[in-house]
C-alpha cells in the first residue's frame, strides 16, 4: 500500500473516531488509529501484524517494549505512546476513589460505591483508617458468590492486628441487588464489634454497598449492634 | 545546535526514562508533554502542557475534558484535543478489561481473569502475570507462544522481564483459541522453559492455566505438575 492510499484511512480513522461514538470502532481500527499518531505509512499492516501475533488490544499493550521492538520493526515511539496507555489507566483508577478520609456515614458510603465500581462478584473489603479517618491500608478479603462473611471474621481479625490500624471499615456489595443486610450480615457483624473491641480496634462501620444505593449499619443499627461511643465518626440516626 | 534539534534531543531522553522507570518520576505535566509530542512537533510542549494542567487542575480532569474544553488551551489545535480524547478513550478501554489493582485470593480469580484476557482473543498467546507477596497484581507482560518456543524470546529477555518487575511469583496463562483448554505437549515445554529461569532467581511460578473456548484449567489444581512450597491457595 503506497502513502497516497493511506492517506485517507488515516483520516477516515479520525472522522469515524468523531463522529460515532468510539465503541463502534473495531479493536483493529484502534490500534491502527494509534499507530498513525507514531508510525509512518505502514501502519495498517503493522497494526493487522500486531493483531494477529496477540490477539487483542490489551495483550498488545502488555506486550514487552523490546520485543515489539525488535520483532515487529516498532519505533520507540510507538512503544512509548502504547506504555502510556496503562500508566493513564492508573490514573484514572486512582481518582476514581480519590475519598481518602472517611470520617462520616456519608463519605464512607461514596468511598465504597466508587470501591465497587464495576465490581461484577461479590467481595468483602477491609480498610483501616487512622485517628483522623484517613485510609491507611485496605484488602479485598473475599470474593465470589454468597461470600461466607463467618468464615471470613479470621482473616479481618488477622488484617486488624497486622495493619496496625486505629480503627475498622468492613464494606460489601450486593451486586444485583438491594443494600439491605441479610440476618447473616447483621449476625457477623454483631460478632465482629464484639470481637475488635476486644483487641482494641473498634468497628466503626459497616458498609453494603447494593446495584444502586448503599447503607451504614452503624446509621441503622447504632441503638442494637454499636456501642454509643462513635469515636468522632458522623452518622446521622435513622 | 538549532532549537528543532534541541527539542528533538529532550524527547528522545524523556522517551528513554519513561521505557526504563515508568511513571514513577514522571509528573502529571511530564506525562502530559510526553503525549503532545505526538501531536505537536516542534512546538514547545512544556509550556502548553503547564497551561492545561493549571486550567483542568490534574490530568486526570484534562483526559477528562471534551474538545471544546480542550481546544480552549492556546497552543491545543483541534488535532491535539481529538489526540487527548482518544487516548483518554484507550485508557478507558484498557481499565475495563484489565481489573487493575486485582487480587487474587482463589484458584477462580486467576481463571477467570484468563477468561477474560483472551475472550475472543484467536491467538496462540503466553501471558505471565508477576504478581507480588500479597498476590496482587503487578503487571501482565504478553508474548506469542511461537516466540518462546522458537527461542525468539530468550530465556535471558524472561529472566529480565521477572526481575524488572521484582515478582514474588508469577503465573502463566497459554490461550488455546477454539480448542478445549487440554494441556498439550507445547504447553509443558513452555510452562519448563520458564520455571528453569525462575528457580535460580527464586521466583516461582504459582499456577499455568490453560484456556480455550471459555474454559480454564490450571495445571497447579489438577496437579499436572509439582510445584514448590508456595501453598497459599
Amino acid at each position: 500500500m503506497n502513502n497516497k492510499e493511506n492517506k485517507p484511512l488515516k483520516k477516515q480513522l479520525r472522522e469515524k473516531f468523531i463522529s460515532e461514538t468510539p465503541e463502534a470502532l473495531t479493536e483493529l481500527e484502534l490500534i491502527q488509529l494509534l499507530l498513525t499518531y507514531s508510525e509512518g505509512s505502514n501502519f495498517a499492516e503493522l497494526s493487522q501484524q500486531l493483531l494477529d501475533a496477540f490477539g487483542g488490544l490489551n495483550a498488545i499493550i502488555d506486550a514487552d517494549p523490546d520485543f515489539l521492538m525488535n520483532s515487529f520493526n516498532l519505533s520507540e515511539r510507538t512503544v512509548v505512546l502504547m506504555k502510556i496507555i496503562p500508566q493513564l489507566s492508573r490514573l484514572r483508577s486512582m481518582s476514581i476513589s480519590k475519598i481518602r478520609c472517611i470520617n462520616s456515614a456519608e463519605k464512607a458510603r461514596k468511598y465504597f460505591e466508587n470501591y465497587f465500581i464495576g465490581a461484577l462478584n461479590e467481595q468483602l473489603v477491609v480498610a483501616s483508617v487512622n485517628s483522623s479517618f484517613r485510609i491507611t491500608d485496605s484488602r479485598i478479603i473475599s470474593t465470589g458468590s454468597g461470600i461466607q462473611l463467618n468464615t471470613s471474621c479470621r482473616e479481618i481479625v488477622d488484617f486488624a492486628l497486622r495493619s496496625n490500624a486505629q480503627f475498622l471499615f468492613v464494606a460489601h456489595n450486593h451486586p444485583q441487588g438491594s443494600p439491605l443486610p441479610s440476618a447473616a450480615d447483621i449476625n457477623t457483624t454483631e460478632k465482629l464489634i464484639s470481637i475488635l473491641d476486644t483487641l482494641g480496634t473498634p468497628l466503626i462501620d459497616h458498609i453494603i454497598t447494593g446495584k444502586d444505593s448503599s447503607i451504614s449499619m452503624r446509621e441503622v443499627y447504632y441503638k442494637s449492634l454499636f456501642s454509643a461511643d462513635s469515636h468522632g465518626y458522623k452518622f446521622s440516626r435513622k | 545546535m538549532d532549537s528543532g534539534k534541541l527539542h528533538a534531543g529532550h524527547r528522545e531522553r524523556m522517551r528513554k526514562r519513561f521505557l526504563s522507570t515508568g511513571i514513577t518520576g514522571f509528573s502529571d505535566h511530564e506525562l502530559l508533554e510526553l503525549m503532545l509530542f505526538y501531536v505537536l512537533p516542534r512546538v514547545n510542549t512544556n509550556q502548553i502542557s503547564h497551561s492545561l494542567i493549571k486550567h483542568f487542575d490534574n490530568l486526570d480532569s484534562v483526559l477528562q475534558a471534551n474538545a471544546d474544553e480542550l481546544s480552549d488551551i492556546n497552543g491545543i489545535g483541534s488535532s491535539a484535543a481529538l489526540f487527548l480524547n482518544f487516548m483518554s478513550y484507550m485508557s478507558r478501554r484498557y481499565l475495563i478489561s484489565s481489573h487493575s489493582n486485582m487480587h487474587f485470593s482463589s484458584s477462580d480469580d486467576i481463571k477467570n481473569y484468563f477468561i477474560d484476557y483472551f475472550n475472543n482473543s484467536d491467538s496462540e498467546l503466553c501471558v505471565i502475570l508477576n504478581l507480588n507477596m500479597q498476590l496482587e497484581l503487578v503487571s501482565a507482560v504478553s508474548f506469542p507462544v511461537e516466540s518462546i518456543l522458537s527461542g525468539k524470546i530468550t530465556p535471558r529477555n524472561i529472566a529480565e522481564i521477572i526481575l524488572k518487575y521484582n515478582s514474588y511469583c508469577i503465573v502463566i496463562g497459554i490461550n488455546h483459541p477454539d480448542k478445549l483448554p487440554v494441556p498439550t505437549e507445547n504447553d509443558y515445554r513452555l510452562t519448563k522453559i520458564i520455571a528453569e529461569i525462575l528457580t535460580p532467581l527464586g521466583t516461582e511460578i504459582f499456577d499455568s492455566v490453560i484456556c480455550g473456548s471459555g474454559k480454564a484449567f490450571s495445571m497447579r489444581k489438577n496437579g499436572a505438575f509439582s510445584f514448590g512450597q508456595k501453598e497459599i491457595l
